[in-house]
């Protein structure tokens, strides 16, 4: 199996130092994300995430199953992550690595059971016919930091997708294809979104060297990370942190109200992202504003 | 690969009836003697085709030069990885060390590569470092200038040589070696911009300043040819900031300056010119590098 690069003692030591500085080696500063640019692809439910080097697609389809026999009123939901040779020739496919299985996981705690999803709405008939929403996650590249960008991925794409309307008349269930009923955004609650924090030990005051959005190279060189899930309102959803370096009670809290901080900007740029792809996607059509939604008006 | 100056761009295998000139050449009234033509890069023999004994092995351009005295032919690309052949100078990173020999990482994701302790010169007077005593105690990681010696598809791992004191050990940590002594022939330094403060500044630096930057194929090329290629990337970012630098044809570039902060200044000028491909552009990339220069660095 192909091993990660060996990092040289110079950069090692120049980036470490260079971090006591809150200097990093693309010119950032310890606290600032690289540039996330988001496309959308022609179907609802697809978008590309770029975060400087790295590239995530998620892809949300939804299909019509029975759902399971205790949980009647619910549809189902899943995320699945696929990470190949082509993000990094680390990856092997059929032999997932350690970020794997953590990846997954954590895509799981912040979304499926941070109830970001309403799956009651996605019942169509109570203990006969559910949506199945799944949400394919492909990594294209791997630069840092892909639990933050796979979080965005998803959330982007959920919030992008638009189901096809159903109208149940006793016993016939009608799926309208696009063509004749203008399809209905999904009902999300809240938008969490993650934020991992890499740790690279203390400075000359003591001071825990936290930084945000790390690059691959970063990534090899710190001593421990954290990725706090958070949504705009400044709820946390979860906070993971398995192992590498402790960090004090203070330090936590710093980086839970830096994340929230940084959140509501990735959760506007979403936002924006989203709108004018609406825009584009309904040029000339004066309907649009009429589109359906499911969620009440709060 | 698009073919520039209109020239044919070869495929692996493509006959090239071009070459049958130089193999057998007549006989000319002032020059009786038979000439050896000199195969570069992408070229090999290949006594299965007679009629066209050389065959290359690597898509590009063809280049031959049709001096009587030496005639040579090779194909030149920029491919995506980097292919070692004879004389390439590289930066490689130690992996660890064996009863013979050195084992280092040429590029990433490859076998790794050797350098055998009699390849290992030290000093002027040519010793190795094949005895125990002169052996230079390297730690694991550290960065090895050194040169492609051997490489041949049926030898386990490429074989690399320190020619000389020149090449060797470069500075990771302060103060370790003198990065002076380094940069007489491959090192570069800062064209026009405080030459001699810049050299004072970096010698008396107490910060750990040299990186390693990590390059594309087609940077390497423009950053190994100083004077033309790589010469308006090189002046402009040196007119602002003074730095020197070493590269390695496999993608590696060991930068150096007064400050940390200089240091990634050029490396990120460097990179974001790389990222762009700047030198594609039809101004050979000059308004995007002042409009980058100007940024990363400051006016």
């Amino acid at each position: 199996m192909p091993k990660e690069p060996e990092i040289s003692l110079t950069e090692k030591t120049f980036v470490l130092e260079a971090l006591k500085q809150n200097l990093r080696v693309d010119g950032r500063d310890l606290q600032s994300f690289r540039d996330i640019q988001l496309t959308f692809g022609d179907d609802y439910g697809f978008v590309d995430v770029r975060l400087g080097k790295t590239r995530v697609l998620a892809r949300i389809s939804a299909e019509v199953t029975r759902p399971r026999p205790d949980r009647q009123f619910e549809g189902m939901f899943t995320i699945t992550t696929e990470m190949g040779p082509m993000a990094s020739p680390a990856f092997e496919v059929g032999r997932p690595t350690e970020l794997d299985h953590t990846l997954s996981r954590l895509l799981e705690k912040s979304i499926r059971r941070s109830n970001a999803l309403d799956v009651e709405s996605l019942c169509i008939v109570t203990a006969q016919r559910v949506w199945s929403l799944r949400a394919d996650v492909h990594f294209l590249s791997h630069d840092g930091n892909l639990i933050d960008v796979a979080c965005i991925a998803v959330i982007t794409a959920l919030a992008h997708f638009r189901l096809p309307v159903v109208t149940v008349s006793g016993e016939d269930i009608t799926i309208h294809p696009v063509e004749e009923r203008v399809p209905v955004p999904l009902s999300l609650l809240h938008w969490p979104i993650c934020v991992t924090f890499s740790f690279f030990g203390e400075d000359e005051d003591g001071e825990m060297i936290c930084a945000l959005d790390a690059t691959a190279q970063e990534e090899a060189l710190r001593v421990g990370d954290m990725t706090i899930t958070i949504n705009k309102n400044g709820e946390v959803c979860q906070i993971a942190k398995s192992g590498g370096v402790a960090v004090e009670a203070e330090v936590l809290m710093r980086c839970a109200r830096l994340a929230a901080e940084k959140v509501k900007g990735v959760d506007k740029m979403i936002v924006d992202a989203l709108r004018e792809d609406e825009v584009q996607r309904n040029k000339g059509n004066l309907d649009w504003l009429k589109e359906g939604k499911s969620e009440n008006e709060r | 690969m698009s073919s520039q100056d209109g020239l044919e761009v070869i495929l692996p295998g493509d006959p090239l009836p071009q070459l049958n000139p130089l193999l057998n050449p007549e006989p000319s009234s002032e020059d009786m003697k038979p000439r050896t033509l000199r195969l570069g890069q992408g070229l090999a023999l290949s006594p299965s085709t007679p009629i066209t004994p050389i065959l290359p092995y690597r898509f590009g351009t063809l280049h031959v030069t049709s001096s009587v005295k030496k005639p040579a032919a090779s194909i030149t690309s920029t491919p995506r990885h980097y292919h070692p052949s004879p004389n390439d100078p590289v930066l490689v990173t130690l992996l660890r060390v064996t009863a013979e020999q050195f084992i280092v990482q040429l590029t990433p994701y490859t076998p790794p590569a050797i350098i055998p302790f009699e390849n290992y010169i030290i000093n002027n007077a040519g010793t190795t470092a094949a005895a125990r005593k002169s052996r230079p105690n390297l730690p694991h990681g550290s960065t090895i200038y050194a040169r492609v010696a051997v490489v041949h598809k049926h030898l386990e791992a490429v074989e690399l040589s320190v020619p000389g004191p020149e090449y060797g050990e470069v500075v990771s940590q302060k103060n370790t070696v003198n990065a002076s002594s380094k940069s007489s022939s491959s090192a570069k330094k800062d064209t026009s911009a405080a030459a001699s403060s810049g050299n004072a500044a970096i010698a008396n630096r107490n910060e750990v300043t040299p990186y390693i930057l990590t390059i594309s194929q087609a940077m390497t090329k423009i950053l190994i040819a100083e004077d033309t290629l790589g010469k308006p990337l090189l002046s402009a970012v040196a007119s602002k900031v003074p730095f020197e630098m070493i590269v390695g044809k496999n993608g590696r570039v060991w930068i150096d300056g007064s400050s940390q902060r200089d240091v990634v200044k050029v490396a990120r000028c460097f990179k974001e010119y790389d990222d762009g491909e700047m030198w594609d552009d039809p101004d050979g990339g000059a308004a995007r590098l002042r409009e980058l220069v100007g940024k990363v660095c400051g006016r």
